[in-house]
């Protein structure tokens, strides 16, 4: 039972982080109808512009700052010139394009950095807290379970009672009906991608944070996870891209725990695709119209 | 001689990898292309197919006949079967989703899958499977098969099922409102294209003489659409061309500077991005 506690405790840390990458999925996808294959690429570029900027002795959330506005406008850059040309050409351009993208990206941080995993800079702060007798936490844990927490706070309060807010509900809602009442559909669309992106490159630079490590393929890894999670919450709600990214870690923890390790990598595509073909609105989702 | 011979051992692996990647290129061309549904684990195919050669060819083959050539006939033809076996019980459940679900449904279960077999024990696990016995497999033979192959799918796409392939591609519900099942060519489509991807990989198995769960990852897949997205996606001379490209400029490379050689992911993407920019339909614009 307390080993159980254990895992579950483990697992909340790198959920948080699948979390706040999936927010943007499902963000992207609930305006769009789009998987924004290449958004993991966010992830692990913000936590090497951070590295980046930390390095030539800006100070700590200066760097932060500069990195998450990089990586905000690259991707309101990339929608604007890669993905809008394509919303009307054939079926599979945009998801080929964001493929194409984010091969580019990895490689491209492989020849700028190296292919080998760099040591982060910065780290949150050690130590252990004992709960009970058995029960261990690490300080860092809570750093970033209670950073994810409370951004995903701000984040809805944004979306539920800021005008950008009602606008993002009323394009992922109906964008005809958006654009008739006069809502301005593409500027949303690139403060959809902008916030998507922020969300990442927090998740990025915490992950370096906690593990110390980062690699040029880490977005794709923690991406196409961060994917299945916002699969298994329900695309659109942000809410269950949040539960989803904790279900998802916690289980591979749990897996590691109980000595099931080599199954960890494939848990999150089996979730995928069991959701996806008996359960495609997800945890929290509504029935949809558009069929998946 | 020496140099005819010289030659021929430098150039026969290079051109035994450009028959199996345009073995696997033509698959996912009559998925992609034909069939219209995008497929993101055509790798896995490849895999199952090339773990399939490895296991009968290392224990049971020799037990039935001693000419090298037999064997390779018939373990190519059990990687066609058993990979075949495998996409159509995967696109049955599959084909319920649409578009880019079903593209993300395939990437899944291509690492699902990739992750049972590095836990079973016949496999050879995260290790790999080692010694897997060559057969005397050459560049000739691959060569023959890649043309068989090219012949037999050009003829395909003019009988009527062809027709009726590329039809549910255009307007299923055309297709549909005609009385003819779209699923059934679709399944047709996706499990002829992954089983000849699986007898790709029969050839790798014997060319390489080892096969790892790593040949079935996702990386390999999306070097594929690759190949077949240079070439362009609706044209099955296009992907034998975009083959040559993926298999050819990394050797073409190998003699210039080494950083562009390690690098050249960079300029395979930069062309995806391009082309999906000014030219989505391919270079090539009509064939098939």
């Amino acid at each position: 039972m307390y080993d159980f506690l254990q895992y579950l405790l483990d697992g909340l840390a790198i959920g948080s982080v699948y979390s706040l990458i999936a927010v943007g999925y499902s963000l992207v996808f609930g305006v769009l109808r789009m998987v924004n294959f290449a958004h993991g690429e966010f992830f692990m570029l913000g936590a090497y512009l951070f590295m980046f900027f930390f390095n030539l002795k800006i100070p700590l959330w200066i760097s932060f700052v500069l990195s998450a506005l990089f990586v905000g406008m690259l991707s309101v850059g990339m929608e604007r010139f890669l993905y809008k040309p394509l919303r009307k050409s054939g079926r599979f351009a945009p998801l080929i394009m964001a493929v194409g993208l984010s091969l580019f990206l990895q490689n491209f941080v492989q020849i700028i950095f190296s292919p080998n995993p760099q040591s982060f800079p910065v780290s949150l702060p050690e130590g252990i807290i004992q709960w009970g007798e058995d029960i261990l936490i690490r300080k860092k844990d809570i750093y970033i379970f209670v950073i994810t927490l409370v951004l995903t706070f701000v984040f809805d309060a944004f979306i539920r009672f800021t005008s950008f807010g009602r606008a993002i509900r009323a394009v992922s809602m109906q964008p005809q009906a958006a654009m008739l009442v006069g809502i301005p559909f593409n500027r949303i669309i690139s403060i959809t991608f902008f916030l998507g992106a922020v969300m990442a490159v927090v998740g990025g630079v915490m992950q370096g944070m906690s593990t110390n490590q980062i690699w040029p393929f880490m977005g794709v890894h923690s991406g196409l996870k961060a994917f299945a999670a916002a699969v298994l919450g329900g695309t659109g709600e942000l809410w269950g891209a949040v539960l989803g990214g904790f279900f998802i870690g916690i289980s591979e923890s749990l897996l590691v725990g109980y000595d099931l390790s080599m199954y960890k990598d494939g848990l999150a595509y089996l979730i995928l695709v069991v959701f996806l073909l008996y359960r495609p609105q997800g945890i929290l989702g509504k029935k949809l119209t558009v069929k998946v | 001689m020496m140099f005819l011979q010289d030659t021929y051992d430098y150039f026969s692996l290079p051109l035994m990898l450009l028959g199996i990647y345009s073995l696997m290129a033509m698959g996912l061309q009559l998925i992609l292309g034909g069939a219209g549904l995008l497929s993101l684990g055509h790798a896995i195919f490849f895999c199952i197919g090339g773990y399939t050669s490895a296991i009968i060819s290392s224990s049971y083959l020799p037990l039935i006949t001693d000419s090298n050539l037999l064997q390779l006939i018939l373990s190519a033809l059990c990687a066609f079967v058993v990979s075949g076996f495998f996409a159509f019980f995967m696109i049955i459940p599959c084909l319920r989703l649409k578009e880019n679900y079903f593209a993300m449904a395939t990437l899944a279960l291509g690492e699902v899958l990739s992750t049972v077999i590095k836990n079973l024990d016949f496999t050879g696990g995260i290790r790999g499977f080692k010694d897997i016995p060559s057969l005397e497999i050459n560049p000739l033979i691959v060569g023959f098969i890649v043309l068989i192959v090219y012949l037999a799918l050009r003829r395909f796409y003019k009988s009527s099922m062809g027709y009726i392939i590329r039809a549910t591609r255009d307007d299923d519900i055309a297709v549909q409102s005609l009385g003819i099942s779209h699923f059934k060519s679709q399944i047709i489509a996706f499990t002829l294209g992954s089983a000849i991807a699986g007898m790709g990989g029969g050839f790798y198995a014997h060319t390489i003489q080892f096969m790892s769960p790593e040949e079935g990852s996702f990386n390999r897949s999306v070097e594929i659409l690759l190949a077949v997205v240079i070439g362009g996606m609706n044209s099955l001379t296009g992907s034998l061309i975009g083959s040559l490209v993926i298999v050819a400029i990394p050797e073409i490379l190998r003699f210039g500077p080494s950083e562009i050689a390690q690098n050249r992911n960079v300029f395979f993407a930069s062309a995806v991005i391009l082309l999906m920019l000014f030219r989505p339909k391919g270079l090539i614009k009509n064939g098939s």
